[in-house]
């Protein structure tokens, strides 16, 4: 049962991701990628790991994809124009690199050391389970936990301060007449 | 290990600086937002006002927890009849239960005599950079700004005492976004835009660097303990230990992990080759962000580098002396020494620019701070403590003279507007006081006696030497007689050329106060080297080792 719903979302994400790169309409390929996400996300609840699949879905499959759609209308780019490529080997170049990535991951997953158990065992039961990483972030990781949360921030403040566009002119003008005034005077 | 109520006391600085962040972006909101030059005068005021008090109040109550000045530790049975002294003693002991000493705080942030030696140093510098913003005053988000300087002085202190990866990291960025925001905040001026945009670049790649090499630490002891490791295989001590338990587990994996660490700190610290940002941004930066970046991020980025390579690689140490088979992680700081030393120094020589000259300067100087990693290339417990002292010792006194230097830099800037060694020219004449301020900031920097540069220089070459790394000082010595001609170039400039015009300058008063006090540090501790060896000495005692 497990094999069977396998492969059938392990088609939809991959046929998700190859229609993704190749739909001419960029909303077509928001709502592809998608498709990708939320097949994965059965992935992961196959990997037994509700947390992820939960995150998977209202992050990325929510949050994220709809930050995408508002941008991608936001900029009226939906259609790509039919130029032709700035760089005529890019292409090549890419489907070529990614058939060597493609078989380096084939490689290393029929190695034969890829079917032997983990080393440390099964994992526990309770692995993944929502309630145990919960307690965890809040007692062994409370410090980085809460660190994280004021970097977030931070980040949140920088980007508000540095995208202030020309409100403030009179300040660097400040320092431009500042500048002015040195080269005059080094004329002098 | 869980967090204890008891934990509370001993990261207090730490939650004040944030309370303080927190303070200044709320307090912003109460203000009045005019559009008027004098509405804005004020605001930007009040807000670097707050930041300069509040940063001065943390560092008194930093120092009185420490228990370093004479006569403030107070002892567990002290008691007074008069209650208001009472309450005082209670308010004091109580801090300073969360003094020195004790595990780890969940086995991951060690507050150390190290951590507390490290947080004055860098509250301090924080509190003298905001003393230097009290006259630069940066009038577009005025809040933002002091909040940012606040947020990174956490970051670093975190980083001061992080005991454990995932903290080292996340303090490693905490300390660069707002530094990276900082650096481009005058978003107008092309140079400040180019100075942010690099440093965020650089920055970023050396995170992921470090990043790397972290997880491949990670993975080595994950491996090594077997599956049988709870969650403490992050923390320094336990990949110290897995890998002396299992020598055979992987010490290439170990050594590669090790080599990317130094790497991405190389570049946070800035020593050659990884120095390509610094010249560029110190010059972009707004030049009070500038003494801040090339002091406390530096000296935090030393800390955190001894910190892991000392708790965590005890075992690839190493050796430096030339002649037996070089190793470990002594040999490679001993090489990227050298080239800092060479390249920094020679660097500076052409500079016309003088925040430029400055900022090669610094760099050389991150080739000075190596030496006393490099100390540990020695066998003996001994040397290696000298180490310890004595990179503390040159990172307190390079902080000093450093933020000393690019504040009278900051003066020469507002009042002359540029910051060309030509606009230098003549500055004694003109404003006598601040050319007698940078004079000594730069001998000291220099490292002429009887200022404390001299001999936090003569005291790290002694190290260096003691350790077995005899070639190196015989570099250091040399490249130091070179880095007296640009340095003596400022004071030509300075004394001997004429000036511009002969207007008296009038020096910005806070500014002027933050590099008086700077240079009053220097003086003293260069005659009363005393005064701060017996705190430094304590810090032989790190969590871990």
């Amino acid at each position: 049962m497990d094999t069977l719903i396998f492969i059938i979302t392990a088609a939809i994400a991959l046929i998700g991701a190859v229609a993704m790169v190749v739909a001419r309409n960029a909303i077509h390929s928001a709502l592809f990628l998608l498709l990708n996400f939320g097949a994965v996300a059965v992935l992961f609840l196959l990997l037994y790991s509700p947390f992820l699949f939960a995150i998977q879905l209202t992050v990325y499959a929510g949050a994220i994809m709809v930050l995408f759609l508002f941008v991608v209308m936001l900029l009226g780019a939906e259609r790509i124009e039919d130029a032709p490529d700035q760089i005529a080997w890019q292409r090549p170049l890419g489907i070529g690199l990614g058939v060597v990535l493609m078989l380096v991951a084939m490689a290393t997953a029929l190695r034969a050391s890829a079917f032997a158990p983990p080393p440390g065992g099964e994992a526990l039961a309770t692995f993944g389970d929502p309630a145990a990483l919960a307690a965890l972030l809040f007692t062994h990781y409370l410090l980085p936990f809460q660190i994280t949360g004021i970097i977030l921030l931070v980040a949140v403040i920088g980007v508000v301060v540095l995208n202030q566009r020309g409100r403030h002119r009179s300040e660097e003008a400040g320092r431009e007449d500042a500048r002015t005034r040195r080269r005059e005077d080094a004329r002098r | 290990m869980v967090f204890q109520i008891t934990d509370i006391p001993r990261i207090l600085p730490e939650i004040l600086l944030l309370f303080l962040a927190f303070m200044v972006l709320g307090s912003d909101i109460f203000e009045k937002w005019g559009r008027s030059p004098a509405a804005r005068l004020e605001r930007a005021r009040s807000s670097a006002s707050l930041t300069t008090i509040g940063l001065g109040l943390i560092f008194v109550i930093a120092l009185v927890q420490s228990g370093y000045v004479p006569g403030t530790a107070v002892a567990a049975t002290a008691e007074s009849s008069n209650p208001l002294l009472n309450y005082l003693i209670n308010i004091v002991r109580n801090l300073q239960a969360g003094g020195p000493g004790g595990a780890p705080i969940i086995g991951v942030f060690a507050t150390d005599h190290l951590t507390m030696v490290a947080r004055l140093m860098l509250i301090g510098a924080a509190f003298l950079t905001s003393m230097l913003c009290l006259d630069y005053l940066p009038q577009a988000n005025p809040a933002e700004f002091y909040a940012m300087i606040i947020f990174a002085t956490l970051g670093m202190c975190l980083m001061a005492g992080a005991n454990e990866l995932i903290i080292a990291y996340l303090a490693v960025e905490l300390t660069s976004i707002p530094l990276y925001v900082l650096a481009g905040y005058y978003r107008n001026d092309t140079r400040s835009a180019e100075a942010g945009m690099k440093y965020f670049l650089f920055g970023a790649i050396s995170s992921g660097i470090l990043l790397y090499g972290m997880s491949l630490a990670y993975g080595f002891a994950a491996s090594a303990a077997g599956g049988m490791g709870g969650n403490d295989l992050t923390q320094f001590q336990r990949i110290a230990e897995l890998a002396r338990i299992n020598p055979e587990a992987g010490t290439g994996l170990l050594m590669l992990a090790m080599i990317f660490i130094v790497v991405g700190m190389g570049y946070k610290v800035g020593v050659v080759p990884f120095h390509g940002w610094s010249p560029d941004v110190y010059q972009g930066a707004p030049t009070p962000v500038t003494a801040f970046i090339s002091t406390a991020s530096k000296a935090a980025g030393f800390i955190l580098l001894f910190r892991l390579l000392t708790v965590a690689f005890p075992g690839l140490t190493g050796s430096a002396t030339l002649g037996s088979e070089l190793g470990g992680w002594t040999a490679l700081l001993a090489l990227l020494a050298l080239l800092t030393l060479i390249i920094g120094n020679l660097a500076a020589l052409p500079q016309t620019n003088a925040k430029r000259l400055l900022a090669w300067s610094s760099i050389a100087h991150a080739g000075f701070l190596l030496l006393g990693l490099i100390a540990w290339a020695s066998p003996h417990g001994f040397d290696r403590d000298q180490g310890t002292v004595a990179l503390l010792y040159y990172l307190v006194v390079y902080s000093l003279t450093n933020v000393g230097a690019f504040g009278a830099l900051a003066a020469v800037m507002l009042t002359v507007g540029g910051e060309e060694i030509a606009d230098l020219n003549g500055l004694a004449q003109r404003n006598l006081l601040l050319a007698t301020l940078l004079t000594l900031c730069v001998l000291s920097l220099a490292g002429i006696p009887p200022l404390a540069g001299f001999f936090a220089k003569f005291y790290i070459f002694m190290v260096g030497w003691q350790a077995g790394a005899e070639w190196l000082v015989v570099v250091a010595v040399i490249t130091t007689v070179i880095s007296l001609y640009y340095y003596l170039r400022l004071l030509k400039a300075m004394f001997i050329e004429a000036p511009i015009s002969n207007e008296p300058l009038r020096a910005p008063p806070a500014i002027t106060a933050s590099v008086s006090l700077a240079v009053a540090g220097l003086i003293i501790l260069g005659i009363f080297p005393n005064l701060v060896l017996g705190v430094i000495s304590r810090v032989q005692v790190v969590a871990g080792l």
